[in-house]
C-alpha cells in the first residue's frame, strides 16, 4: 500500500491511471459493441471513459511549463542528433499542452472566441509530431546499439553460433538479413529501456493518425494501443530503472 | 521560478490545492458579485469554473482514502499518547470522508446506482467534519504544551513582566491575569508559525462542513473566503514543508 500511495502521490502517477482506465473503457464499448444485452454495461463503461478524459483534461493545465524546463535541459546534450531530436520534440508537446488547454478552456467556457475543432485538430498534430521526434531518437539510439554490440567480440562469437545452429533457416533466407534481426533483437533484449519506450511511441501513435484521419484504425485499435502504451507508461514511472535515459 | 513551479505542481496534491483555491476564490467571485447584473456573463463564466474544479477534484481524490489509513498506521506509533489517540483518530474519519467522496463520485459517473447519493454525501462531510475537529483538538493541545514550556522561561518570564510595565494603564484597565495570558498565547503562536497556520487553516476550513450540514449556516460568500484562505495556507505548508506542523 505504501508503494501504491507513493506512486499516486505524483500527478504523472495518477494521469497514467487514469489513461489506462480510460482506454481500457474504450477497447471494452469495442468489444461489446454488438451485444444488446451488455447496453447497460456498455452506457456506464462510456460514461467513466467521458469521466475519466474530461478529468485528464483538467489535470493537463499547466503541463506545458514541464516541457519547456525538458527542453531547456535536452538543449544542453552533448549528442547533438539527440540533443534536437529530444528539444523538438519536447517543444512540440509544449504547444500540444497549450492547444490542449485552449479547449479545456473553451468546453468551460471561460474562452468563446476560439474554434473548438481547430485548436483540437492542431493539439493532435503537434502530439503527433512529438511522437515521430521521439521514435527518431529511439532508432537513433538502437542503431548506435546495434553498431556498438555488432563490434563487440562475445556478440560476434554468440551470432556465428547461432547461423551454424540453424543452417536450413539461414539457407532459406539471406544471411545477411538474418544476421541482422539476430543483432537488432539482441540489442533490444539487452537494452530494455530503449524497447519499452520504443513499442510505446508506435502504441500511441496510432491515437492522433486515427484523430487526423491520416490513418483511420478501428476504434478497438486505438482503444488497445493506448491501453498498451499507458500501461508501459505505468510501468517504467514505478520502475524507474526502465525508463530511457535522458 | 519556473522549475519550483513544475516541482509543486508534480505533486497530486499540490495540483490539487491549487484547484482547490481556484475553486472557491471563483465561489468568493461570485458571491461578491452576486448582485450586479451586467455582469451576469462573468458570472456564469465563473459558475461554469467552479463545477468543472469541483467535479476534477473529486476525480483526482479517487484512492486518498489509502493515504489516510498509511498516515493513521504511523501517528498510532507516536510516543506522545494524546496526540496519538487525536491525530490517527482524525486520519480514520478522513479515510472515512474519502470513501464516502469517492462513492458519490461513482453514483454521479453512473457506475453504481443504488446508493442514496444526498446520505452518502452529508456522511462524506460528517467524517470531515470530525476529523476537523481531532484536528484543532491536536492544535489546541499543542498550543497548551507549549504555552506551559514557555511560561516556564526565564527570558519570556522577564519580557512579559517588562511588556506589563509598559503598559500600566492597560493592565489596570483589564485583568493582569488576562492580558498575561493573551501575551503568552500570542507570543507562543509567533515563535511557533507552523501550529498558528495549521489553526486557523482547521478554523477556516470547519465553516465548509458546518455550512453544508446546516449546523451553522454562514453565507456563500464566508465559505468561499474561508475556503480560500485555508487553500491559500495548504498551498503554502506545501511549498514551504518548514512551516508544516509535525507530525
Amino acid at each position: 500500500m505504501d508503494a501504491v500511495v507513493k506512486f499516486t502521490s505524483q500527478s504523472q502517477g495518477r494521469d497514467r491511471v487514469f489513461r489506462s482506465t480510460q482506454y481500457a473503457c474504450a477497447l471494452s464499448i469495442y468489444l461489446l459493441r454488438n451485444k444488446p444485452d451488455r447496453k447497460d454495461l456498455v452506457a456506464r463503461l462510456k460514461s467513466l471513459e467521458n469521466n475519466m478524459s474530461a478529468g485528464r483534461k483538467l489535470l493537463r493545465l499547466g503541463n506545458a511549463a514541464n516541457s519547456i524546463v525538458a527542453a531547456k535541459q535536452t538543449m544542453q546534450l552533448s549528442d547533438r542528433l539527440l540533443s534536437l531530436c529530444l528539444t523538438v520534440a519536447n517543444i512540440n508537446r509544449a504547444l500540444y499542452f497549450i492547444c490542449d488547454n485552449a479547449v479545456w478552456a473553451r468546453n468551460v467556457g471561460l474562452i468563446r472566441s476560439i474554434d473548438k475543432e481547430r485548436w483540437s485538430i492542431n493539439a493532435s498534430r503537434y502530439y503527433l509530431f512529438s511522437l515521430v521526434m521521439n521514435l527518431t531518437r529511439d532508432l537513433y539510439v538502437i542503431l548506435q546499439l546495434m553498431q556498438k554490440k555488432g563490434r563487440d567480440n562475445r556478440f560476434k562469437s554468440r551470432m556465428n553460433q547461432h547461423l551454424s545452429d540453424c543452417p536450413e533457416v539461414a539457407e532459406a533466407v539471406i544471411p545477411e538479413l538474418d544476421a541482422l534481426i539476430f543483432l537488432l533483437l539482441e540489442t533490444l533484449r539487452s537494452e530494455p529501456t530503449v524497447a519499452l519506450d520504443t513499442v510505446k511511441n508506435i502504441c500511441d501513435l496510432f491515437i492522433p493518425l486515427d484523430r487526423l484521419g491520416i490513418y483511420k484504425s478501428s476504434a478497438g485499435v486505438v482503444g488497445f494501443c493506448g491501453l498498451i502504451s499507458s500501461l508501459i507508461g505505468i510501468l517504467t514511472l514505478a520502475r524507474p530503472t526502465l525508463r530511457i535515459k535522458p
